[in-house]
């Protein structure tokens, strides 16, 4: 595997009740992962909209990770099952207007999945690093 | 009696019960061919108005776009098929209520634009529109087309899904190059009714106001993305567009991939009172790309 660019930068959308909390644990236990995720924090997975991931791309992040509860484990009932089909839908469009599927993407993480969080970032690190920097917003700012 | 004589009568008709205040509908112009007339019930020459009412393969312009202005009174409007699958969206989304709506529907065979016959009339399946009050006869008017033939209008996409990533991203990103973000584009859709537009949002602020190529790339996309599920195609926006932005294959993208994956096909009338595909969820939508 080719070697890590430790420049790219992750926007984290997480959700406060699961994947936020599951974040937190990974810390307070000392889970080393890495340090490229910048951790946003919303009230549910259902409230992040297509166009916070858009936005962070466009402000220079190199991917984003929306992260919410398991399905059937929200605390909204469904918000997470919103976010899927919400951001499955963008995805095509993003992908059919020229963005790597790569730099998008989802996982479930639990309040007490702090092992998980560590692999998921590191696994999102490594597909975001496949792709390389972001340059789609490069050119074109004049 | 002539298609537009009738609709003439009709609209005389529900003028003189007093059932709507007003009617949208088309009249002629002799440059475009036809234009939209608005008549209203207070108007003193309402019946030079109602006589100069008329339908023909000029009438291109799709008028649910106005009813969004017109909450509480009650309308008449004149509609094709294509113009009825807007309705239906709009009654979905509670825009307007049934009770204020008179529909004229009209037969229509198609609509010409600068000489030539629209995209979408090659793949109506409302040639023959379902959903009316009142039905306008065509003379000649085609079949609807099937199901296997309205599939074929995601045809023209292949091509863009086959290209590479850096290519999309060209094409996309020289299409935007063009846009002068006149907002054209959502003036003239039926659909796009939000009172306070994303693109003009301050706070936050998601697209930026200037007009260069990237703040121009994400507008297409929050566009496209806003009505995936929900657009009809009725490509009004491709129409209005001045710099000519291929929207309809956006569009088309999105109703493909909401089709395919949430099985859900907008301006079919047994969709009034359910949800749009993007307000619903299932727990059968894919789930293989999450991690």
């Amino acid at each position: 595997m080719a070697k890590r660019n430790d420049d790219l930068v992750i926007a984290a959308i997480l959700c406060k009740w699961c994947s936020y909390a599951g974040a937190d644990l990974a810390g307070t236990s000392r889970v080393k992962y890495p340090e490229n995720v910048r951790v946003i924090k919303v009230p549910c997975s259902g409230r992040v909209s297509p166009r916070f991931a858009i936005k962070a791309l466009y402000e220079g992040a190199d991917g984003v990770l929306i992260s919410g509860c398991h399905p059937g484990d929200c605390h909204y009932s469904e918000g997470n099952m919103r976010a899927r089909r919400r951001m499955f839908t963008f995805k095509t469009l993003t992908e059919f207007m020229g963005i790597e599927e790569e730099r998008i993407q989802m996982s479930w993480v639990s309040a007490s999945e702090a092992a998980k969080w560590k692999s998921v970032v590191e696994d999102v690190l490594d597909t975001v690093n496949r792709v390389g920097r972001n340059i789609i917003f490069e050119d074109g700012n004049e | 009696m002539g298609m537009n004589e009738e609709i003439g009568r009709i609209a005389g008709d529900l003028f003189a019960k007093k059932k709507i205040d007003v009617f949208l509908g088309y009249c002629h112009d002799e440059h475009v061919g036809a234009r939209p007339i608005y008549i209203s019930s207070g108007d003193t020459d309402l019946k030079k108005k109602i006589e100069q009412l008329m339908f023909d393969e000029h009438c291109v312009m799709s008028l649910p776009g106005f009813l969004g202005r017109l909450r509480g009174e009650r309308v008449g409007i004149v509609a094709k098929g294509c113009d009825i699958k807007c309705i239906i969206g709009l009654l979905q989304e509670h825009q307007v209520s049934r009770e204020n709506l008179v529909i004229v529907a009209v037969e229509c065979d198609h609509v010409k634009w600068k000489g030539e016959e629209m995209d979408k009339c090659k793949y109506c399946d409302v040639h023959k529109p379902d959903f009316y009050d009142h039905i306008m006869k065509g003379a000649r008017v085609r079949d609807n087309v099937t199901a296997d033939k309205k599939k074929k209008i995601f045809s023209v996409l292949e091509k863009y899904e086959k290209m590479t990533s850096a290519e999309k991203l060209a094409f996309w990103k020289k299409q935007a190059k063009k846009c002068i973000r006149c907002y054209a584009c959502r003036q003239a859709c039926p659909l796009c009714f939000c009172q306070e537009c994303a693109a003009q949002q301050n706070v936050p602020k998601y697209i930026p106001d200037v007009a260069n190529e990237n703040a121009n790339y994400m507008w297409l996309m929050n566009r496209a993305y806003d009505l995936a599920g929900r657009c009809t195609g009725c490509m009004e926006c491709d129409r209005a567009c001045p710099v000519g932005i291929p929207w309809y294959l956006l569009n088309r993208k999105m109703a493909k991939t909401i089709a395919v994956n949430f099985g859900f096909v907008s301006g079919k009338k047994e969709n009034i009172g359910k949800k749009t595909p993007l307000s619903d969820w299932s727990e059968d939508d894919p789930d293989k790309w999450v991690r």
